[in-house]
């Protein structure tokens, strides 16, 4: 299956890693209670260090207010962390001028949850699909480019001229991975991409997700609070919580041995099917 | 209750929303105590078929057919008759704890209001009743709890209160509608537990509504899988689940054996197994 490709190593030794995130703290000062007090401070992320080797599939796991978000954010180079760095092929990656970050998002593009929030309602798919080739001055036939995106998630070129509100949630979440997919980046992050869907169309945007990795060798870090959903594409998994990875390790390591207790309750309290 | 043994008894339901059968004959039955869940994805149906039994469907939906609660026609009920049997005699919980409350009245209020409008509490002995239920439903500190409002709960807190209130007046059916799917799967696995003890102790059937599969096949004995308003599979919840018959069942739980096939099996809390 597609989660067993071959492991590209993304411990410690060998090739170097793509994505390289080290001791990353953010914290956000909350509404003060008191006039005269202090306002509290919520740490999202604390002391986070991970890393991503070329081609390796990296799932991050954890519930509401684990601080998953704000790690894609920070790596994503839309935050700027307290402390910490993230670096990208031994690049640094700092939030600041969107045209400072240009290469980098060249190299790493994102699939949110919601394709009907992120996809503008005025714009036709052809132009959301062909948008990031403009503004990241990709060189080449971008028609071309939007038309072989296109059908690379399985959607006829044909439906270009048409707008978001005309398509399903999964044609929606297609068109969204196409964008993506454009500007050839070597890494996809997605943030809770498939829970917006229903179970049927969620198994065919994770296979498709699988088969677009696999095929273009692309890099992907996948965030969910869908233990399940990560352990089907990700070799690697991390488990979030309380603003820190309190488990890292292969896939089947991690969902075989867990060893932190949170893990273990996380692995425990997901409801299963009766084997077949 | 009359001849009819069954609690709830729904036959050839039909809805009808903007020229479109959203439910097209829909028959089910419910006997006392039982737990039946009704499957579907998003548009099959499920939630209107509910809101048909709650007698709550939207402005302009055209019902016909029978809803049958203790061998007594709601179909056509006028809205009084109905609110006298919401929250007494059938209740329902929502996927969104958080809409489902009123922001502005104290959560022991809210406990406690289907005890003053149907059992004619008291003040007092509805206080008392509510801080009863906080326990029952597992709320910390239950004494100050009951004197919060919503926005001071966590998800799963809320919904442990819209349990409590459903489940106040000991109703003859719980309908619930979604009612983990907002929440994160550690606080699901206890909100299921929770619900799966209170119904059995108070003898309520459960009318459980989900697009989960891994979910139903927790609470419930037996499911029906709806399909564009149609039922089109019914059965034990684990025969249909082991070799379901319909085709379109077949698919909705293929669909969800992929996000389960590298997990260790249930129970066995991660022990040993690999994919």
């Amino acid at each position: 299956m597609t989660a067993v490709r071959e492991q590209a190593d993304g411990g410690a030794t060998g090739a170097e890693p793509l994505f390289e995130a080290t001791g990353l703290v953010r914290s956000y000062r909350l509404a003060r209670t008191s006039p005269f007090g202090p306002p509290g401070v919520r740490h999202a992320v604390r002391d986070v260090t991970l890393r991503l080797a070329d081609g390796a599939a990296l799932g991050i796991v954890g519930e509401s207010g684990s601080g998953k978000s704000t790690l894609v954010r920070l790596l994503l180079g839309l935050d700027r962390p307290d402390a910490g760095t993230v670096r990208y092929r031994g690049r640094p990656v700092v939030a600041g001028r969107p045209r400072a970050l240009r290469w980098f998002r060249r190299e790493v593009q994102v699939v949110f949850q919601d394709p009907a929030a992120s996809l503008d309602p005025r714009m036709t798919v052809g132009a959301a699909v062909a948008e990031p080739l403009a503004c990241l001055g990709v060189p080449g036939d971008h028609d071309e480019r939007v038309d072989e995106v296109l059908r690379a998630v399985d959607l006829d070129p044909d439906v270009r001229g048409r707008y978001p509100h005309e398509f399903s949630g999964g044609q929606r979440q297609r068109i969204a991975i196409a964008r993506a997919l454009a500007p050839r980046p070597r890494v996809l992050v997605g943030d809770e991409p498939v829970s917006a869907l229903d179970v049927s169309v969620r198994a065919q945007i994770l296979d498709l997700l699988g088969q677009l990795a696999e095929r273009h060798r692309l890099g992907l870090v996948l965030v969910s609070h869908d233990l399940g959903v990560v352990a089907r594409l990700c070799d690697q998994i991390a488990v979030m919580r309380g603003g820190t990875l309190v488990e890292q390790g292969a896939t089947a390591d991690v969902l075989s041995r867990p060893a932190h207790p949170y893990a273990r309750a996380l692995l425990a309290a997901v409801p299963r099917l009766p084997p077949p | 209750m009359t001849t009819d043994a069954a609690v709830l008894e729904v036959t050839d339901l039909r809805v009808r929303l903007g020229g479109v059968d959203v439910v097209d004959g829909v028959s089910f039955a419910l006997a006392a105590g039982e737990r039946l869940g009704l499957i579907g994805e998003s548009g099959s149906g499920k939630s209107l078929t509910a809101l048909a039994v709650l007698g709550l469907l939207p402005a302009g939906a055209r019902v016909t057919g029978s809803v049958r609660l203790q061998g007594r026609e709601l179909l056509g009920g006028s809205d009084r008759e109905l609110s006298r049997l919401r929250g007494r005699d059938l209740a329902m919980i929502f996927q969104e704890p958080s809409t489902a409350l009123n922001p502005l009245m104290r959560v022991g209020r809210q406990i406690s209001e289907p005890l003053r409008l149907h059992r004619g509490y008291s003040r007092q002995a509805a206080a008392r009743a509510a801080v009863e239920l906080a326990t029952a439903v597992g709320l910390p500190d239950p004494q100050r709890l009951v004197r919060s409002y919503p926005h001071e709960l966590s998800g799963g807190q809320r919904q442990r209160v819209c349990i409590a209130a459903a489940l106040a007046c000991r109703p003859a059916l719980l309908l619930a509608d979604e009612p983990t799917t907002a929440l994160d799967v550690t606080v699901q696995a206890e909100i299921l537990a929770l619900l799966g003890r209170l119904v059995a102790e108070a003898g309520t059937a459960l009318l459980f509504i989900t697009h989960d599969l891994a979910v139903v096949a927790a609470v419930t004995r037996r499911l029906a899988v709806l399909r564009r308003g149609r039922v089109v599979e019914t059965g034990a919840t684990d025969d249909v689940l082991r070799a379901p018959a319909d085709p379109h069942t077949r698919a909705l739980l293929a669909a969800a054996r992929l996000t389960q096939w590298n997990l260790p099996a249930a129970g066995s809390a991660a022990a040993r197994t690999s994919p």
